[in-house]
């Protein structure tokens, strides 16, 4: 194993040299049908930052794409690949992409740099455990939303097996970051403190519409990719949506992206 | 609720001179003495009478607060909350910072002090075992283990019980590394993360850095990293001197030492004789019950056969001719 | 369980002292003792040969027979026979009492041993509860633990049919839960089966003898990786996919013997069809063939081949990797690594959708083996040629290898072998193994 590890770093480091493969291909779930919002928020802020990038790529999907993925923290979606490598989830992608030097937000310094990664750290955890906590432990937005579309794409008695794995997965998930034990309103809280964070922010840098200067980086992206998936999924609980709201800023925020990279019409629920 | 009457705060005891042994209890000490809440800290409580079978709990009056969350909630209520000293962008930062350590030490905390099979065995199962009252100290701190099997998988995707050489732990340690790094130039010469300030990213930093600097393991590759961080390595000596001054604790004694008869005895290997002990009357009482059960049920065995071999007239006659010949 | 058959029809004969054949003879009773739990209707059949005899060579042959159908019924554990005069005051001049003295078997049955799969071997457990409901039904939960394969688990519940009155057909139903992982390490990945398996099975003798075997089976497959780096086209089948599968298999033996056959044809078909339901859809035939022909003493010669077709049905969107075939390995193609001759996607190998290989051997006992007659018996050398190809019928770009080894006999099933094995036709790409090679299994080429 050790040797594998090895020569994919070496490999890796060889590949940075060349340029950014031609087939790209990103692999996600139907977006229609099957992906649940964790992964769609996952999914739409990796494309975000390809398109911030200014990275061609092509878009797959696939029934089975959370179970090709290689791994990883979270959702394990989106995975990427680009010629022999595979690299799954928001971090891992953007390491990718930073050792061709194509990167976005390269002029930062240091110590700001790390501060923008904590911003992103904090983002995907907090997003990722309000959604996967309203999608799998809200019993409603459960048994109306999440089961039915991730049963979608299996035969009849398979659904059900799939569906209890996945929620298992989902609750083990939770209890490891310690947001099994709260309920619905410590979950708004701790989503609310974090879009005051990310307003804030924000709005350190009043004239330009990123949060760091003129240049967009990944934490436009990542704060985009949640925030715009929270906004605009339908679920009988809006509990998020509504609180996301409450933030002009990032509303407006996410407004903007959208139109400047995606060009889709944009519905404020 | 008056905090100052009757609250205490129950958490494990503590080893090499730190306070407690255990993250979650250390992080909430920190709370406590940071913001010099005047509240009374039991140090040799029993996890078995949280509710949740764990430590650490605060306790007021009749109402448990199990964990640190809740503890943190109400001493927010109460009028001590940790991070009240910092400006609004610190208060931020100090939140951020705060959920990317636990992103990047958490999983190398849980596997090296409860996943790794040898480090578990040697060190952590006894530390854990020693704190909690007898028949429960041997299935209680496995419950530990359970829950790094779900962490390790969680992070770092591999399975603690399979084969030790499928542990991908290079993955953390590289991680944990990193984080280190990161750690010590941001914290410059500062005494605190934030200057002159304490706040909850302190709070986290200090509870799992100075665990896993003092922590006596086989094998934890982060413990040498930070030593080479002189900036961290003072950080943590010096809370662990000033503010946990009464709460420190280590069972090996400078006195102890100096007597010479255990001076070949490392500490594990002391905390293994100990623990060999009590095994030792565990042993003797379950093998005492296996036997009396096992006396107990031949007794009804034989006495349902004799019953039933009076059934067969002839094997009784057999048996008496027998006993004849005999005379 | 007295029966008796009505007086008259006794046969008298010319009496000839050592001719057993000629003595004549009459069964007038045969006791089965010792059912315990089985019902009397289950061992009624087992008397229909005896009656009928009309000699004495006739009624311990049938005897014989009956003591092996009782044994085959499934519920003792051992079975005497005492033929003795018939006494008492129905009793006929010739007449015979026959007595089976059953030793039924224990309520629950454990056993360990070794268990011989795809050229491994590996730790089993079983526990059965033998004829539940006193016609034979009985229970077996299995286990097995090897270190290159994953737990395996198996629930099974079987009736046979051999009490009824198609009892020379054999026939036999089973009900399985299984749990079951197949590691395919060289192309890096496992397949987890779980599901449940209904399997019918018969014997039908309308001119040659043969086992049928039909099967329904309702499975989860998940793909699961073994490896990090892993070609994409292999990545691509990651995922559980529900199989629902009718398979039919028909064998035709009649060899000598199971591992060291001297004479004698087998001939085995295996079709499925997948795609009843499931998302998995595919058609799969296999055929295997062996043909022994005795020489001069001792010396045998064999002839095997093997023929496999995977195929796509109009549901089909991706063919399951699982489903596909390896060629090359001890058991099919000696002198290539497992699955080592066939076709590789980025360096890794892959199974292919067709194949084909065959075997020529020259077996020969070993020398000396009359001094050692007892042992030498479980052992044969050979000389073996075997050609084989796969996703082409044609003989271009074939492999090939030859080679000499010794062959075992384990347990009268399986055959252990180390060859020593050179191949002499090989692609860029195969992977070979130029030198000693060990094997095990059941069904080699």
């Amino acid at each position: 194993m050790p040797s594998v590890l090895l020569s994919q770093l070496a490999t890796a480091n060889k590949l940075s040299v060349e340029p950014w493969p031609e087939d790209a291909t990103l692999y996600q779930p139907y977006e229609v049908e099957q992906i649940l919002l964790p992964e769609n928020a996952s999914c739409l802020a990796v494309k975000a930052y390809l398109k911030m990038c200014n990275l061609p790529f092509d878009v797959r999907t696939c029934a089975n794409a959370e179970h090709m993925s290689p791994g990883g923290r979270m959702t394990k979606l989106p995975f990427i690949r680009a010629g022999a490598f595979i690299f799954a989830e928001f971090e891992p992608i953007v390491n990718f992409v930073e050792q061709k030097e194509m990167a976005i937000g390269n002029l930062q310094d240091e110590d700001e740099k790390a501060d923008m990664r904590t911003y992103v750290s904090l983002v995907e955890n907090i997003f990722t455990m309000a959604e996967l906590y309203i999608s799998f432990k809200n019993e409603r937005v459960y048994k109306e939303v999440t089961a039915p579309r991730n049963g979608s794409v299996y035969p009849w008695p398979m659904n059900h097996m799939q569906n209890y794995g996945k929620r298992r997965n989902a609750l083990r998930l939770l209890k490891v970051y310690q947001w099994n034990d709260l309920d619905i309103e410590n979950v708004i809280e701790k989503v609310a403190k974090c879009c005051e964070t990310l307003e804030y922010k924000l709005k350190e840098s009043p004239d330009t519409p990123f949060f760091y200067g003129e240049q967009p980086c990944e934490l436009d992206a990542i704060a985009f990719g949640h925030l715009f998936s929270i906004l605009t999924t339908t679920l009988p609980n809006m509990a998020l949506a509504q609180t996301v709201q409450k933030f002009k800023h990032l509303v407006e925020f996410c407004r903007f992206i959208d139109d400047k990279y995606f060009q889709t019409s944009f519905v404020p629920c | 609720m008056d905090i100052q009457l009757g609250a205490m705060l129950h958490v494990y005891k503590g080893e090499w001179g730190l306070p407690t042994i255990d993250f979650e209890c250390l992080r909430a000490l920190c709370l406590l003495r940071f913001t010099r809440c005047p509240m009374d800290v039991e140090t040799n409580a029993n996890p078995l009478r949280s509710g949740a079978g764990k430590l650490p709990y605060l306790q007021i009056g009749n109402d448990k607060f199990v964990g640190y969350s809740q503890i943190k909630r109400v001493l927010d209520l109460e009028g001590y909350p940790i991070d009240a000293h910092l400006n609004t962008k610190q208060k931020h930062l100090s939140a951020t910072y705060a959920n990317w350590v636990f992103t990047n030490l958490h999983a190398y905390y849980h596997y090296f002090l409860y996943g790794e099979p040898f480090n578990f065995d040697k060190t952590t199962r006894g530390l854990y075992a020693k704190r909690t009252p007898f028949p429960f100290n041997f299935y209680y701190p496995s419950t530990y283990q359970r829950e790094a099997c779900d962490v390790v998988q969680v992070m770092a995707s591999f399975d603690v019980n399979d084969k030790l050489d499928k542990h991908e732990s290079d993955y953390l340690v590289l991680n944990a590394k990193k984080c280190v790094n990161l750690l010590s130039r941001k914290l410059g010469r500062k005494v605190w993360f934030f200057g002159d300030t304490y706040s909850e990213f302190d709070a986290i930093v200090y509870s799992y850095l100075a665990i896993i600097f003092k922590i006596t393991l086989p094998n934890n590759p982060l413990q040498n990293h930070i030593k080479g961080s002189q900036n961290l390595v003072n950080f943590i000596n010096r809370i662990t001197k000033d503010i946990f001054r009464n709460e420190g604790f280590s069972s090996i004694k400078p006195t102890k030492t100096a007597n010479g008869t255990d001076v070949n005895v490392t500490h594990s290997e002391h905390k293994f004789l100990e623990s060999e002990c009590s095994t030792k009357i565990i042993a003797g009482v379950g093998a005492l019950l296996a036997m009396g059960a096992f006396a107990a049920w031949r007794g009804i065995y034989n006495q349902l056969t004799t019953r039933s071999s009076t059934d067969y007239d002839g094997i009784d006659y057999d048996d008496d001719d027998a006993e004849e010949g005999l005379d | 369980m007295p029966q008796s058959k009505p007086r008259g029809g006794a046969a008298s004969s010319k009496d000839s002292k050592y001719d057993l054949g000629k003595i004549s003879a009459r069964v007038d009773r045969v006791h089965v003792s010792g059912l315990l739990r089985t019902h009397n209707d289950y061992v009624m059949r087992a008397a229909d040969g005896l009656f009928k005899a009309d000699n004495f060579q006739d009624v311990m042959l049938e005897a014989m027979s009956t003591k092996a159908y009782l044994h085959e019924l499934g519920i003792f554990k051992d079975v005497s026979v005492h033929i003795d005069v018939s006494r008492g005051a129905d009793a006929s001049p010739q007449g015979y009492e026959v007595t089976f003295k059953g030793n039924e078997y224990s309520r629950m049955m454990g056993s360990a041993g070794t268990e011989v799969g795809q050229n491994e071997g590996s730790l089993r457990t079983e526990l059965t509860v033998p004829n539940i409901l006193g016609r034979g039904e009985s229970i077996s939960l299995q286990g097995s633990y090897s270190n290159t394969r994953a737990n395996d688990l198996q629930l099974k519940f079987w009736k046979p049919f051999f009490h009824t009155r198609f009892r020379e057909n054999r026939p036999e139903f089973s009900f399985s839960i299984f749990r079951q992982t197949d590691r395919f390490d060289i192309s890096s990945f496992q397949s987890t089966n779980v599901g449940y398996l209904i399997d019918f099975s018969a014997h039908s003798s309308l001119g040659v003898d043969l086992t049928h075997s039909l099967q329904y089976e309702n499975s989860i497959r998940n793909v699961g990786l073994l490896n990090k780096s892993v070609p994409f086209g292999i990545r691509e089948h990651c995922g559980p996919k529900l199989a629902s599968l009718v398979r039919y298999s028909v064998v035709f033996d009649n060899r000598d013997a199971n591992v060291f056959a001297t004479r004698g044809i087998l001939l085995k078909s295996t079709n499925e069809y997948c795609g009843l339901g499931g998302n998995v859809a595919y058609t799969s035939s296999t055929a295997h063939g062996e043909v022994n022909v005795p020489l001069f003493s001792g010396f045998v010669a064999q002839f095997c081949g093997r023929v496999g077709i995977v195929k796509e049905t109009k549901q089909t969107t991706l063919l399951p990797i699982s489903s596909l075939f390896y060629c090359g390995g001890p058991m099919t193609l000696r002198g290539f690594k497992y699955g080592g001759a066939g076709p590789v996607v980025d360096g890794t190998p892959i199974g292919a959708q067709t194949y084909w290989c065959t075997g020529a051997h020259l077996w020969a006992p070993l020398p000396f083996a009359g001094v050692f007659k007892s042992l030498a018996s479980n052992f044969r050398t050979h000389f073996f040629y075997n050609i084989g190809n796969t996703n082409t019928f044609s003989l271009e770009n074939m492999r090939s290898a030859f080679g000499m080894g010794l062959a075992f006999k384990f347990a009268d099933r399986a055959r252990i072998e180390i060859n020593y094995c050179i191949p002499v036709r090989r692609q860029a790409t195969d992977k070979v193994l130029n030198g000693f090679q060990f094997g095990i299994g059941y069904e080699f080429i």
